[in-house]
């Protein structure tokens, strides 16, 4: 094995293949952080320019849009509160309140390194011992992805502030999931007769909505009432000198590296994507930290957690693909195609008939990762100084480019509506004090969790006494339980009716 | 606060360059162009990116200008398993500057079992663009070695065995629902949001069967983590030459689930049969056919009349086994 490794490092030696792979870093994580531009559309677009080109240069380009776009989701997320891919929701937590405190350039610096530490870890993980991971893959069947969704919403839903507002959030979220087909694919539930809303309210231009149009009309509002534009309060954002320390760096290892093992493992169950990674991560790091109230202040680990498991996630999701042919996510499926169209079957045969070809991929995405860092420096100073125009020219752009992407998600105008009204919904919300994250979430999940319960229920004949054989099942049932009554009990009582200072 | 940026004479010189852009439009627009196609045609595809049909359309874009003799703008609407894009073409008008790159779900099985905002009478074919047959497979720790001992375990409990599927009347459940209609066999049907869940269900165990088209599964075959029984094309697959198919079996039709163009009834006929003559020109080009085989599809073009004809006689058969399953 040993051999082929070094065999692969004969691909790496040629500069176009670095070439491709920035070049793709670069653009992923512009388009990463364009809202309603997702990783998945950037690369089904760009995925047919790789077929005129040789394979060397093809695919590293692919593999690095799929880096750069998992990471770029971070850039608005910490300074617009917008999120520009789902991987990057629950950078939002953390970074954008880190950034109105006004070190947006030490939220952006952190999540660069912790995605690309946590992509490190996992594609040297992936590297070594791809073979005996991709047992997992097939491990996770209906009841398994039912219980850890179960585990992923108990762990955030219910964000420490006010656990009651929390909870009638991800209701009122869950109650949003269910508008649509249902899971299995028979009724029509609340669509009221409109086409477009039979695939469900779209996710991201709700999304947009509600966490970013109540920060544009609060800033919109602040800056009409002030009436007064001073020299310092004309731009949007104060960003910082300081970038993030050594010193932060290495306290928030521990988190990075448990978050990325948590992404390798996510990415490798085929069904599940950068975004549950992301949530997970985050919910355990502030399950596990001494001092959890930091979490949603801007605390860094925060925003260490969600990167370095999502770009984690990203190798994880080349096992499933590179051994079976499955794709983890549309990214993969995406990723198959063009291997396809390059002479490259996925599958068991892959290796076996391409070692310098295979090798050489798997360390190109252990060693991009510092073509990722350097790429996104750069990237990174774009948008600072993209942050730095004068507000009154910013807000008018940001809506339109906010408009645009909630159109570009499906090419439908029904969905800049979506936003719109979910942008009241949010304002609603955020007046009154219900926390947005947990709708988001149970927002994001309801439908999987619906379809689990469901499949579960059917291959055990309508009960759940299927769940009896299912350890990892039963685990992570338990395991909820658990975090839910450590959650309440301390506390004796729900307190209710306390202002949550957000 | 605002300087006097407007000034008298600024607006209107501005005005008045509005006026002539606005008289030079109208007078563009109302000009009735002779040639058709004179502007990018749009094609529709009501899936979303990635998924087999836009991968199918993209090597479609750089042929289309030398052979259809304009630009090929392909926009993607996904939602409703297809109901939605589909739909969305019988909002414009019918000049043929609008064609639906589509497959059989939505354009025959939707329609029967769904309240779907369109009928079959909205839409005339152009072409067809290949057509693929599914594998009936079985996972690796599965007991049976050949489709007719799946099928006596089958019959003697029905409703047991638990059939994966992409999703409902998506086309492994098409699969299903001939085999249970051919061979007359009950199964239970668990539904998962896409092929790849699905295979994943029949390769751990958790489902007995599944119905995955081809290039979905091969992988899993190869690596034998999936067993194939059956296929269900007409003729046997040449990946699997072993395998029979269902027909061979003793089916009596074969279920090749197509994908095809179409614009919107209504379209005169002219620019109907020019859309069929260039698009046939171009998906018969070696070029394309070249790359729809690195894709893992094969062309298998049927011209506008016959493929009337051929959706007829599956809307027909579809009707027929979906109002016997109907409770």
């Amino acid at each position: 094995m040993v051999g082929t490794i070094a065999q692969g490092f004969s691909f790496l030696v040629d500069p176009a293949v670095w070439g491709a792979l920035a070049a793709g870093v670069f653009i992923g994580a512009i388009a990463g952080a364009l809202p309603g531009i997702t990783t998945t559309t950037a690369m089904a677009m760009l995925a047919p320019v790789t077929f005129y080109l040789p394979v060397r240069l093809g695919i590293p380009f692919l593999l690095g849009l799929y880096k750069g776009g998992v990471w770029g989701g971070a850039i608005t997320a910490i300074l617009l509160n917008l999120p520009g891919t789902n991987a990057s929701i629950a950078t939002t937590f953390d970074g954008y309140p880190l950034a109105k405190k006004g070190y947006a350039r030490k939220a952006l610096d952190m999540s660069l390194y912790a995605s690309v530490t946590g992509e490190l870890i996992s594609s040297s993980i992936l590297l070594l011992i791809m073979g005996p991971l991709s047992a997992i893959a097939l491990k996770f069947g209906p009841p398994e992805l039912f219980a850890l969704i179960v585990f992923a919403i108990a762990l955030i839903g219910i964000s420490g502030d006010d656990p009651l507002k929390a909870l009638v959030s991800a209701l009122i979220g869950l109650v949003l999931a269910t508008i649509g087909i249902d899971p299995l694919g028979g009724a029509l539930r609340y669509t009221l007769g409109i086409v477009e809303l039979r695939s469900g309210i779209s996710f991201i231009p709700a999304m947009i909505g509600m966490l970013c149009l109540p920060e544009l009309l609060s800033i919109f509002s602040q800056r009409v009432l002030r009436r007064s534009v001073s020299a310092e309060g004309r731009t949007l954002l104060e960003v910082g000198r300081e970038g993030l320390t050594l010193g932060e760096y290495l306290r928030c290892v521990p988190t990075m590296v448990r978050s990325a093992l948590l992404g390798l493992v996510i990415g490798i169950i085929p069904a599940l994507s950068q975004v549950i990674a992301a949530l997970l991560a985050y919910g355990l790091e502030k399950r596990l930290s001494p001092k959890p109230e930091k979490f949603g202040q801007g605390a860094l680990e925060g925003i260490a957690a969600p990167e370095a498991a999502n770009n984690a996630v990203n190798s994880g999701a080349m096992v499933p693909m590179l051994t079976f042919g499955i794709p983890g996510d549309l990214v993969t499926a995406v990723l198959i195609g063009a291997f396809m169209a390059n002479n490259l079957k996925p599958g068991p045969t892959l290796i076996r008939d391409n070692p310098r070809i295979m090798y050489g991929l798997l360390l190109l995405m252990v060693l991009g990762n510092f073509v990722m860092l350097v790429v996104g420096k750069i990237c990174m100073g774009i948008f600072i100084s993209a942050i730095k125009i004068p507000a009154e020219y910013l807000v008018p752009a940001i809506s339109v480019l906010v408009v645009l992407g909630a159109f570009s998600a499906n090419n439908s105008l029904f969905d800049v509506w979506t936003m719109i009204a979910c942008g009241f919904l949010g304002c609603f919300l955020k007046r009154y004090g219900f926390p947005i994250p947990p709708l988001l979430i149970t927002f994001l999940l309801g439908y999987r969790l619906e379809m689990y319960l469901s499949q579960t229920l059917l291959l055990g004949n309508g009960s759940l006494s299927i769940l009896r054989a299912r350890p990892i099942a039963l685990w992570l049932l338990l395991t909820t339980l658990i975090v839910w009554g450590w959650a309440v009990v301390p506390r004796g009582r729900f307190r209710v009716g306390q202002r949550t200072a957000s | 606060m605002v300087k006097k940026l407007i000034t008298r004479s600024r607006l209107t010189a501005i005005s008045a360059g509005v006026c002539v852009f606005l008289a030079v439009a109208v007078l563009a627009l109302g000009c009735k162009s002779e040639t058709f196609p004179d502007k990018p045609i749009t094609m529709i595809i009501p899936f979303s990116a990635g998924g087999a049909n836009d991968m199918m359309s993209r090597p479609m874009v750089p042929l289309a200008k030398e052979i259809l003799g304009q630009p090929l703008n392909v926009t993607l609407m996904p939602g409703a398993s297809g109901v939605t894009g589909t739909a969305a073409v019988l909002q414009k008008p019918a000049d043929g500057y609008t064609v639906l790159f589509v497959t059989e779900g939505p354009m025959t099985v939707l329609p029967i079992v769904q309240q779907v905002p369109y009928k079959r009478s909205d839409f005339t074919p152009i072409c067809r663009l290949n057509t693929s047959g599914m594998v009936i497979v079985t996972g690796k720790s599965s007991p049976w070695k050949t489709f007719n001992e799946a099928v006596e375990a089958i019959r003697k409990e029905p409703g047991k065995y638990a059939f994966a599927t992409a999703g409902l009347y998506s086309t492994p459940h098409m699969a299903m629902l001939a085999l249970e209609n051919e061979f007359g066999l009950s199964f239970k049907h668990v539904p998962f949001d896409g092929g790849g869940a699905a295979n994943v269900a029949v390769a751990s165990g958790d489902c007995h069967l599944g119905a995955p088209n081809l290039s979905v599964a091969q992988a899993l075959l190869k690596s034998g983590d999936l067993k194939p029984l059956a296929v269900t094309s007409e003729k046997r697959m040449p990946e699997l030459p072993d395998v029979p198919t269902i027909k061979e079996l003793g089916a009596k039709v074969s279920v090749e689930p197509w994908r095809g163009i179409f614009v919107k009834a209504g379209t005169p006929d002219n620019i109907v049969k020019i859309l069929r003559d260039r698009f046939g020109k171009l998906l018969n080009d070696k070029r394309y056919v070249q790359e729809l085989e690195k894709l893992g599809e094969r062309l298998d073009y049927l011209d506008g009349p016959d493929f009337q004809r051929a959706w007829d006689e599956g809307f027909k058969y579809w009707s027929d086994v979906l109002s016997a399953q109907k409770k």
